[in-house]
């Protein structure tokens, strides 16, 4: 993973002197709040329902095993004892006294971490496939170029107020893990013609109250014009996007006010004019930055994996674990495990001190020191050698951690809600939680197959519930909580956004309506191989609506 | 209201003169855009120092013919948050190589000083108490290292070219 | 009735105004404002403790007494009040220290 030159440790270790010195000002009343709360906002410090958030920077949800030992001492010296991972790939403390901030960032800064840009109207946290560099169908690690572009947009002078925040994702593979088209900015790692790699550029996607699937502006983006080609955007919105109506703000009105067209036109005159000769991405940059991202050194295993295939014949539970959390590796005898933070019942993405120090444990014994964030609210170990994965996975039972659940309908991406969150109009973890009682015994989850279910308790859908299979909004009416339901968003390289089925459903009454569209799949379903989205496709919302609206 | 200008506190010379005023045989006379393009071209031939005062929105394109005869271009931040103008301020001085005083105006904070400064603005106007009350202390803005290319005193770094050190810190 | 309710400056915690014109957290102990005028005066108040830096985003909560004592009517404001409604997982460290 990338390590940091004495120039980024003094750059992070001033800016958290910084913050220190305008945390002081602000408590002795030399800041407004007006003027503090960006400052904060920029240090990743949000003020919620019942104290500070504190959201810290995992570029591209990569973590070392001493990083990770870091946040679990944070969550216990500072904070409740756990963390919350983000649809970000960021990690999330409730409960830190602001006086405290700066101490944290300070810490965190001696294990290479940061706050810097979480939140603001900034470019956010450059997000990654959690299976970058791992992936079997990966055509390039995506993380170098994510790495560049948080050195570049990490406090640059011009774009430290743009209208409105700006998230940047980059897929490495056909298969997009990273929802790349529901981004400001969706880079698409891409082979051209000529067999060069580059990326497919793709602006104004994202969720919010307007979601909108981005526009593909740019076929080919060469690597060499990553920097200036991103540039380019960025200076064409923070010119134009709109600062009269903070709702309308985001790129992606400016795309669809302005249309696709004269958005590419205008980037590419940009482009065209600007190019800073410092910006271009040499191949030697390149190669250095890839080399912080090397596969590590990994051992001839044999193949097929005795003790795995072993194991797998005798023990149902680990096949079953084995085939829905762990995914094929590049490297023959190795496999991708996902760690599901989803337990039954429990809340998505919420891991106490001692589990994020078992992981460290585990990575550092079985996955050669990496551990990856999903931005499912999952970790990864990306690099595990097949045979391990019987030690490894009861030990991850012992912690409360081998959920076999990815991707089934207990791995739900909900956002904290109205329990924690100041800007939310219901409650969205006890949902989640209800569902995935509901759905996550006798084998239930396993027999309905792939489907996403996303939470979100407000507009501004932090929960993605726009991209999922199944999406729950969370409203307000009256003074009472009631659930929006969509079906047949997907987030992928297929990304499409999902069609309201009707009027809402109460909190008592949400879960059984999801029960009864699942039902109602499993009836219509072809086989099993014909999953929920796949479903949709073929009949549409008509069936769905009909058992939740029709049926008296 | 107080005027600093490269690091230190300055005399404003400009004066702002509105439509109704009559234009000075010499000195030093703000404009705006509009009150600049109804100027007449012979009277831009005058011994006048010419500025301009840019609003958000207004270009910096509307200018870019003009900047010979320009010794100042301001440009309005109504808002810290409004980041308009940093971008107005860069095209100004890296695509039309604009040479004069680049003065940032409005809601102008300590904790911004510095992105100004790495914009092109070498002159900021003051008026919030606590920011001149922390430059008349002597502060100066904290961060030395820089992950990308910014305008004024600055070197590059050799660990990458878009890397650069305030050039204080480099000899220091 | 009513009461006025912000977050503390330094840490963020929930605290309310009571009769001495101090912020404590109990919203049992808060002054109770039972007209718009008395609550205009209490958020008067509450600029002031904003200017002096000990509290942000101050604003009136409507308040009902039930049979377990004084709470917030809205679902928001009773869980600013009572803390989250689920189980967060906490380490037993943490939890000894807060």
């Amino acid at each position: 993973m990338y390590r940091y030159d004495n120039f980024d440790a003094t750059f992070v270790a001033e800016r958290v002197a910084q913050f220190k010195d305008q945390v002081a000002r602000r408590l002795a009343g030399e800041l407004t709040e007006d003027q503090f709360r960006p400052l904060r906002l920029m240090n990743g410090v949000y003020l919620q329902l019942h104290a500070y958030m504190l959201r810290v920077a995992i570029p591209y949800g990569t973590l070392s095993p001493r990083q990770l030992r870091k946040l679990a001492h944070i969550a216990r010296h500072y904070d409740k004892g756990y963390g919350h991972f983000t649809t970000r790939q960021n990690i999330q403390f409730n409960w830190p006294a602001l006086a405290d901030c700066p101490a944290i960032l300070s810490e965190l800064a001696n294990v290479e971490m940061h706050a810097i840009q979480t939140s603001g109207n900034c470019v956010r946290n450059v997000t990654a496939d959690q299976f970058a560099g791992a992936a079997a169908d990966e055509i390039e690690d995506p993380r170098p170029y994510c790495e560049l572009l948080r050195q570049w947009s990490s406090l640059n002078p011009e774009f430290s107020f743009l209208p409105r925040k700006f998230k940047i994702a980059i897929a490495g593979a056909p298969h997009d893990r990273a929802a790349v088209k529901v981004h400001d900015i969706g880079y698409q790692i891409v082979r051209n013609a000529d067999g060069e790699i580059g990326f497919a550029a793709y602006v104004g996607g994202g969720l919010g109250r307007s979601p909108f699937v981005a526009h593909k502006i740019r076929d080919f983006v060469p690597k060499a014009d990553l920097l200036n080609y991103t540039a380019a955007i960025l200076r064409v919105y923070n010119l134009e996007g709109r600062r009269d109506n903070k709702f309308k703000a985001r790129i992606k009105i400016l795309v669809h006010e302005k249309g696709a067209e004269a958005m590419r036109d205008a980037v590419e005159a940009e482009f065209a004019r600007s190019r800073d000769p410092d910006l271009v991405l040499t191949p030697e940059i390149i190669d250095r930055f890839k080399s912080y991202f090397a596969l590590p050194d990994l051992p001839s295993r044999p193949v097929p994996a005795q003790n795995f295939e072993g194991r797998r014949a005798q023990d149902a539970d680990f096949a079953h674990f084995a085939s829905q959390n762990v995914v094929a590796h590049k490297v023959p005898g190795y496999g991708v495990v996902s760690i599901s933070l989803k337990p039954i019942g429990g809340i998505p993405g919420d891991v106490t001190a001692e589990q994020m120090e078992a992981v460290a444990d585990l990575a550092e014994t079985y996955a050669h020191s990496e551990v990856r964030v999903a931005h499912e609210q999952n970790l990864v170990l990306p690099h595990v050698a097949l045979d391990d994965l019987p030690a490894l996975y009861d030990r991850l039972k012992d912690s409360n951690l081998a959920t076999p659940n990815i991707g089934l309908v207990t791995d739900i991406i909900s956002c904290p809600g109205l329990d924690y969150c100041s800007l939310a109009t219901a409650r969205s973890i006890p949902i989640a939680q209800r569902i995935s009682e509901r759905f996550g015994h006798n084998g239930r989850a396993a027999e309905i197959g792939e489907l996403h279910i996303n939470i979100s308790g407000c507009i501004n859908a932090c929960g993605h519930h726009h991209v999922a299979h199944i999406g729950i909004l969370g409203l307000e009416k009256k003074g009472v909580e009631t659930y929006q339901i969509t079906v047949g968003g997907a987030a992928d390289e297929t990304c499409a956004l999902g069609e309201v089925l009707g009027p809402g459903f109460s909190s008592e009454s949400v879960v059984d309506a999801v029960e009864a569209i699942v039902e109602t799949y499993l009836k219509v379903r072809k086989s099993r191989d014909e999953d929920f989205l796949s479903t949709y496709r073929r009949v549409g919302a008509a069936p769905f609506k009909e058992v939740l609206y029709e049926r008296a | 209201m107080a005027l600093y200008r490269n690091g230190t506190f300055a005399a404003d010379s400009w004066q702002r003169l509105d439509a109704a005023q009559e234009l000075p045989a010499e000195g030093h006379v703000l404009l705006s855009l509009a009150e600049w393009q109804k100027l007449a071209p012979i009277k831009r031939e005058s011994n006048v120092a010419f500025g301009v005062l840019l609003e958000p929105g207004e270009t910096a394109e509307a200018i870019a013919a003009d900047l010979s005869r320009l010794s100042l271009v301001a440009i309005t931040f109504p808002k810290f948050t409004d980041g308009r103008g940093y971008s107005t301020a860069r095209i100004l001085r890296d695509r039309y190589k604009f040479a004069g005083e680049l003065r940032a105006v409005g809601d102008i904070l300590f904790d911004q000083i510095q992105l100004y400064e790495r914009c092109g603005f070498d002159a900021l106007e003051i008026t919030d108490p606590v920011t001149l009350g922390l430059l008349e202390a002597g502060r100066k803005p904290v961060m030395t290292h820089f992950y990308q290319p910014g305008e004024g005193a600055e070197v590059r770094d050799s660990s990458s070219p878009w890397r650069g050190r305030a050039a204080t810190s480099a000899t220091a | 009735m009513q009461v006025v309710s912000a977050s503390r400056l330094t840490d963020g915690s929930v605290v309310y105004l009571d009769s001495r014109g101090d912020w404590i957290e109990s919203l049992a102990c808060a002054r109770i404002f039972d007209s718009e005028p008395d609550v205009q005066a209490g958020l008067e108040q509450a600029k002031a403790a904003i200017a002096a830096s000990k509290i942000i985003d101050a604003f009136a909560v409507p308040v009902a007494q039930s049979a377990d004592g004084l709470h917030a009517i809205s679902l928001r404001n009773a869980i600013r009040e009572l803390g989250p409604t689920v189980a967060f997982k906490t380490s037993p460290a943490a939890a000894a220290r807060r």
